[in-house]
């Protein structure tokens, strides 16, 4: 299995989900706000599946979601609608650590827009579970000239430190005489 | 008579312990009846969780706790002398708190004096072999 090839540890592993990230297809931003987050879809879109398959993927129904985001692009009307369901591909994909098709999908979101910092993440990601530590530099630096501070960015490049100086935790414990002697009652 | 200083190493493998929250604890190591010496002796050393934080970020550190031993062997007035970050100080002080030493009989004399233990935080490189499963 991938996640044992990389070295990563099992517990940062865990913050896997946390660093993948999603494009709502259906936000609650209002029609004309520019969220200032990238790539983000205002006002409800009329592609249901788009939604339904974002809506899937953050309750992390994985399977489902892809096949609803897959149906959901083949229906896709506006180059946003593509770029959402290209980047929830491969978000969704890099959830199941298929990473090849992961990578794909990021890419061709990354084609239509490159100021789009939620794919960057990802494809960091990608790039960390598959051991290209400079791809995964640039990307993450990438995201941080485009969205500076993201939580979701310093978990990646957490996992990218680990992968690269993969560390284990050792605590000593040195017991000596204390030199103060005090006053005191030890009843 | 000096007492040696008892020094334990806990190796935390992998992060599962962290993940978890565990706390270790390493029974009592026997040594010379010491009760002619200031010395309080351990009987029950708990080991820190390392800060998942602090493993994250991948930061070492040192602290170092003084605190009285009352007479049944519990420390008490647990006070942080040196720290090389706050970070490390909580799991420490939760550590000692939780710790005892041998208690001293009715008959005895209390040793009136501060004991001190010192924490290394310490993150060993690992080769990527031995991060696996």
């Amino acid at each position: 299995m991938t996640s044992e090839l990389i070295g990563i540890p099992v517990s940062v592993r865990v913050a896997l989900s946390l660093a993948v990230l999603f494009l709502c297809a259906n936000t609650s931003t209002a029609v004309g706000q520019s969220s200032g987050d990238g790539d983000v879809a205002v006002g409800p879109t009329k592609n249901a599946n788009l939604q339904d398959g974002a809506n899937a993927l953050s309750a992390s129904n994985v399977e489902e979601g892809i096949e609803l985001t897959l149906a959901g692009l083949r229906e896709a009307r506006t180059p946003r609608e593509r770029r959402t369901g290209l980047s929830n591909l491969c978000a969704g994909y890099l959830m199941l650590e298929q990473l090849d098709q992961a990578l794909r999908y990021c890419n061709d979101a990354l084609e239509l827009s490159d100021k789009n910092w939620r794919v960057y993440n990802n494809r960091a990601l990608i790039y960390v579970l598959q051991r290209r530590f400079d791809d995964a530099e640039t990307d993450l630096a990438k995201c941080e000239e485009l969205h500076p501070h993201s939580s979701a960015t310093k978990v990646v490049r957490q996992m990218l430190l680990h992968a690269q100086h993969p560390v284990t935790p050792v605590i000593t414990v040195d017991d000596r005489r204390g030199a103060a002697v005090v006053e005191v009652d030890n009843e | 008579m000096n007492k040696p200083a008892l020094t334990v190493l806990l190796l935390l493998v992998g992060g599962s312990a962290l993940a978890q929250g565990k706390v270790a604890a390493i029974d009592t190591i026997d040594g010379p009846d010491s009760r002619d010496d200031l010395n309080r002796n351990p009987v029950q050393t708990v080991i820190p969780e390392y800060p998942r934080q602090a493993w994250l970020d991948q930061i070492e550190g040192d602290v170092q706790v003084c605190f009285y031993v009352t007479r049944g062997g519990r420390p008490y007035n647990i006070a942080v002398r040196h720290s090389d970050n706050k970070i490390f100080e909580r799991p420490v002080r939760e550590a000692v708190k939780i710790s005892w030493f041998e208690a001293i009989p009715r008959s005895e004399k209390v040793p009136q004096i501060k004991t001190c233990r010192k924490f290394q935080f310490r993150l060993e490189y690992l080769e990527p072999d031995e991060t696996k499963g």
